[in-house]
């Protein structure tokens, strides 16, 4: 859909290896004497111009999984186990040092709640023009002329480049703080609940920002919400998790269009939709799992309307079927032919 | 919902005394804190029950060494310029410097809450006047305050030896002073609590509900700035025995009943520093600097654990 | 339990609360300087003139975005904002002036709030028991302990929190968001009030609890002829659950009407571009762009309402009139009014552009 930018690639990078590739991501937390375990073998894969949406309810890590790309984890997180290559190169488990390279210059981060990332005593111009000064060593002036620039791109007049945070508006300090992740010219740029606490006319309005930078830059994105509607319109692929781990991936047009992990069914089935009828919503009872003491199998088992025998006791292979769709489910076992497996219907009772 | 948040479904049973234990646990790792406790609990000890350690309070009367001894085994601490044990003194002094301090502090902590909740949480011109008043008593300097005060009302009082529990009539002038001069800055703090408390969202509730202000500044306000109140208590208590250890150190205190104080100031008089008769006054010193910093120590450590940002939300 | 499309309660009955012409005007006082120069204070029009009424049982969902004044109608009624012009009447009865502690106890037993932020509602250092208790304590309602104690479980076991004695027993933090969101609605209920005023009573909760707490509070409408004003920014939440839809835009009402109307056949030009928007977990139509009507610019600040219809300057369809006439709330049928010159005399909307709006307002 879009044509790649020329851009200059790193030097250890391997123009023929995908732009990224995570696989089996492990990211642990301590707390205490205890450890949560909150990615937990996660595997995906971005290519150039493709957006990627992660969903899944609060708890399910895909914040975390974002913070670990980024190397953002807070200091009693890690990443355990698995790689992150990007361009074929290991971002896992590099220093502050290895990663400055990538950090911002590759992959860049639009944080959730834009008033908490941007500093309040700094203007907006400033704080963009700050990365550039940093990591790409260009001079104060020329790095405030390419700030502007960058405002003007995600439609902030120039002038107003000399405001501070709180003069500008949610939507408009939304969109500054995509100018700064866009700073270096990354190629890459995930959004962690960009519009989450937007009002939806702006929510539409930063959507189409990001649709409009994609076709543009030949951005890539990996956009992580709740909220599946929103991946719906925005992504090409989308990635489902829950309590740590892949639940289903593929292409959105399959995913939501025939769901078969009895989560994703029942994710898609709880969201509210204004262009069809009024109809049943569907309710999940119980709660995600905690991650200290995850469950052994399947960690949506216990919450799951098909669970079967073996789903309490072995952890359900990723399996890939024809239509390119990954499934983690005990229903879809490997050599299955992938039909969508109709979840018995029947409420099971709330609290 | 954080992963670590969506933990929170745990079903415990709950009560307040596994709160407590759970606070005290926490505490208990807290070296400074620890320290300060034991600190405290020491002279704590030392002041509810002094004739269990040294025998009763030794006056001029029944001095029995010689005048400005230096420390030998039967006077461990030597004697003062009329003959007394030093040692006794010093731990029945511990008795009236504690005793005071916690009043003074009760009377402190009390006005300012009450005054401090009030104006915070009524606002409006109640606040204003009660602010301006606050801010009067605020800017005075405490001690020169203290000092007119004490001698004032003394005077109004009397200085005979009438007791209220045990503590003669002087000490209870020093410990209402130390509250008049000393209230206004924890009015302040509290109040500062109260006005973002009042903006929170169960206050709101509590209004649609029917609650009325007393109510609310009881059941809800009051609760929640406690954690405020008592750290900030620990440090009045250290200004507290401070003051009262200046004012005696000048004078004003009660030579029957010595504090910490006091001694200082009768080996001050007697010219015990000229003499190098450190033993007279070391010591007392030695315990107030001691029992002040203890109570910074418990302060810093309790305004850690109770402020809320720490413990983790559910 | 059956589902929320079953959920249809009671026919509404007859009028409860009525809002006639609801203002709330803040002032902003200006520095000392603008006083001397005699500069009018800005006043931040919040709420500028709503009449609706609310019937008995039945879910009217008030929708705008921040700046409409929804959550501040929702003050008002329950009397924790007073408004500055305009009058409230309950059952007939003009409650406008009524106002004190004691003057509102009737009055506040009839009607009552769940509020967003289940863990902002509850006071960390009160047990369950304490909270939902406390109206009848503070209210004086009951006689007794064990009358007391019996109705508080009544209300936990109403809400879905079962045992009801031993989550009575318990505190806020032991509890999870859709848990204590139960515990704030069991606060409401236990004083048996008529009106409720939900404001975004799930959007702090995930997904997949929402529909709980979705169908406890319709269930409880069935049994209890309930009536809810249902306060959210999302629109296909209030197309779920409500009656009727009331939508505001600057502190006015643009459209109000049955839920299937407002929304399948909007009338006001801004109805029609926020339902063209929200977003629906579908897969992507074929190629070409869905029909999305992006607003230009954002909400202007309540300090600076436009001339004319409020909504002139961000609107696809306006003309000569709306920038100088504010337009009144036409009858278009069916239940249904909307605040558009275009409406007058039941018109239909002509077919919204898909205006491509990527610039943000530079005010």
């Amino acid at each position: 859909m879009t044509a790649p930018v020329e851009r200059e690639l790193p030097k250890l990078a391997d123009p023929s290896a995908p732009l990224l590739e995570v696989e089996g991501l492990r990211t642990h937390f301590k707390l205490g004497r205890e450890t949560v375990y909150a990615v937990d073998g996660v595997s995906f894969r971005l290519d150039r111009g493709e957006a990627l949406g992660i969903a899944g309810e609060s708890g399910c890590g895909k914040t975390t999984t974002a913070l670990s790309l980024v190397g953002l984890l807070p200091s009693n997180a890690e990443v355990v186990e698995g790689s992150i290559r990007l361009y074929g190169i290991d971002l896992a488990g590099r220093s502050e040092t290895g990663l400055r390279r990538y950090r911002w210059r590759e992959i860049a981060m639009v944080f959730q709640g834009a008033m908490n990332a941007l500093n309040p005593v700094r203007r907006i111009r400033d704080q963009i023009a700050e990365p550039i000064v940093q990591r790409l060593g260009t001079g104060e002036r020329d790095a405030r002329r390419k700030a502007g620039d960058l405002l003007e791109l995600v439609g902030i007049p120039r002038e107003r480049g000399r405001a501070y945070p709180h003069e500008l508006s949610g939507g408009m300090r939304q969109r500054a703080m995509i100018a700064m992740a866009l700073a270096c010219d990354p190629a890459i740029v995930i959004g962690d609940e960009p519009t989450t606490a937007l009002d939806v006319m702006i929510q539409a309005q930063i959507l189409e920002l990001l649709e409009r930078l994609r076709a543009e830059l030949g951005l890539s994105l990996i956009l992580i919400t709740h909220d599946l509607s929103v991946i719906a319109e925005t992504c090409d692929r989308v990635l489902i998790m829950y309590a740590g781990r892949v639940a289903e991936e593929g292409l959105v047009a399959e995913v939501f269009g025939h769901p078969r992990h009895p989560y994703t069914q029942k994710l898609l089935g709880a969201i509210p939709n204004i262009h069809v009828e009024r109809r049943v919503l569907e309710t999940i009872p119980g709660s995600p799992p905690d991650l200290r003491y995850p469950p052994p199998g399947c960690r949506f088992a216990p919450r799951c309307p098909a669970a079967m025998d073996v789903c309490r006791t072995d952890v359900p292979p990723e399996v890939r079927l024809a239509d390119g769709v990954r499934v983690a489910c005990h229903l879809y076992p490997p050599g299955s032919d992938g039909t969508p497996v109709v979840l018995p219907s029947g409420e099971s009772g709330a609290s | 919902m954080t992963a670590a948040a969506a933990m929170a479904t745990s079903t415990r049973r709950p009560s307040r005394w596994r709160a407590l234990g759970g606070f005290l646990r926490r505490y208990a790792r807290r070296r400074d804190g620890m320290l300060g406790a034991a600190i405290l609990v020491f002279f704590g000890v030392l002041a509810m029950a002094p004739e269990l350690f040294v025998g009763p309070l030794q006056t001029v009367v029944t001095a029995t060494g010689g005048r400005l001894q230096s420390p030998t085994a039967e006077f461990p601490l030597g004697t003062d310029h009329v003959g007394r044990d030093v040692l006794n003194l010093v731990v029945h002094g511990a008795r009236v410097s504690m005793i005071i301090g916690l009043l003074a502090t009760v009377v402190t902590v009390l006005i300012g809450a009450v005054i401090g909740v009030v104006a915070g949480f009524v606002g409006g011109r109640v606040d204003g006047v009660l602010m301006r008043i606050t801010d009067f008593f605020l800017v005075l300097p405490t001690f020169v305050l203290a000092l007119i005060l004490t001698p004032i009302i003394q005077d109004l009082v009397g200085s005979g030896s009438r007791e209220i529990l045990g503590i003669r009539m002087t000490l209870i002038v020093i410990v209402v002073v130390i509250g008049i001069t000393s209230w206004s800055s924890s009015a302040r703090i509290i109040r500062g609590q109260t006005l973002s408390l009042r903006e929170r969202a169960f206050v709101d509730r509590a209004r649609v509900i029917g609650a009325g202000p007393g109510h609310i500044m009881l059941k809800h306000i009051l609760p929640n700035v406690m954690n405020l109140i008592v750290a900030n208590a620990v440090l009045v208590f250290a200004g507290a025995v401070l003051t009262e250890t200046t004012l005696s150190f000048v004078g004003l205190g009660d030579p029957f009943q010595p504090s910490w104080g006091q001694l200082l100031d009768a080996a001050r008089q007697s010219g015990a520093p000229g003499l190098l008769a450190w033993w007279d006054f070391v010591p007392a010193g030695l315990c107030i600097v001691l029992v002040v910093f203890a109570f910074t120590l418990v302060g810093s450590a309790l305004d850690d654990l109770l402020n809320p940002r720490r413990r983790a939300r559910s | 339990m059956s589902d929320l499309a079953d959920r249809e309660g009671p026919e509404p009955g007859q009028e409860l609360l009525r809002l006639e012409g609801l203002e709330v005007h803040f002032p902003v006082r200006g520095g000392p300087l603008d006083r001397l120069t005699g500069h009018a204070a800005v006043v931040v029009r919040a709420v500028d003139g709503v009449d609706i009424s609310i019937r008995s049982g039945e879910v009217l969902a008030l929708v705008g975005e921040s700046g409409s004044g929804k959550t501040t109608i929702g003050r008002v009624i329950v009397k924790l904002t007073r408004q500055t012009a305009g009058r409230i009447w309950l059952d007939d009865e003009d409650v406008s002036d009524l106002w004190g502690v004691r003057a509102l106890r009737t009055y506040r037993r009839r009607i009552q709030i769940v509020f967003q932020d289940p863990y902002e509602t509850l006071n960390p250092r009160q047990s369950i028991y304490d909270f939902v208790a406390e109206p009848l304590v503070v209210n004086k309602m009951v006689s007794s302990d064990q009358e007391r104690r019996r109705r508080v479980m009544d209300a936990l076991d109403a809400a879905g929190l079962r045992p009801s004695e031993e989550f009575a027993a318990r505190f806020p933090h032991e509890l999870s968001g859709g848990q204590r969101q139960r515990v704030v609605i069991a606060g409401a209920l236990v004083m048996d009030p008529q009106i409720v005023v939900a404001d975004e009573p799930v959007s702090m909760l995930d997904v997949s609890i929402r529909t709980e707490l979705l169908r406890l509070m319709l269930d409880l409408r069935a049994e209890r002829n309930l009536a809810y004003l249902f306060i959210t920014h999302d629109l296909s939440l209030a197309w779920v659950i409500a009656d009727r839809i009331a939508v505001l835009y600057l502190g006015k009402v643009m459209e109000i009407g049955p839920a299937e109307r407002v929304i399948r056949s909007a009338r006001h030009p801004y109805t029609a571009a926020l339902v063209s928007v929200s977003p629906s977990p579908d897969p992507p139509k074929e190629a070409g762009a869905p029909n999305r009507t992006i607003l230009v610019g954002e909400t202007p600040d309540a300090a600076h309402v436009p001339a004319g219809c409020r909504f002139h300057p961000r609107c696809p369809l306006a003309f000569d009139r709306c920038r100088s006439e504010e337009p009144p709330l036409f009858d278009v049928g069916g239940g249904q009014r909307a605040a558009c010159w275009l409406a007058e005399g039941g018109r239909e909307l002509p077919v919204l552009p898909a205006s491509a709006a990527v610039s943000a307002d530079g005010a």
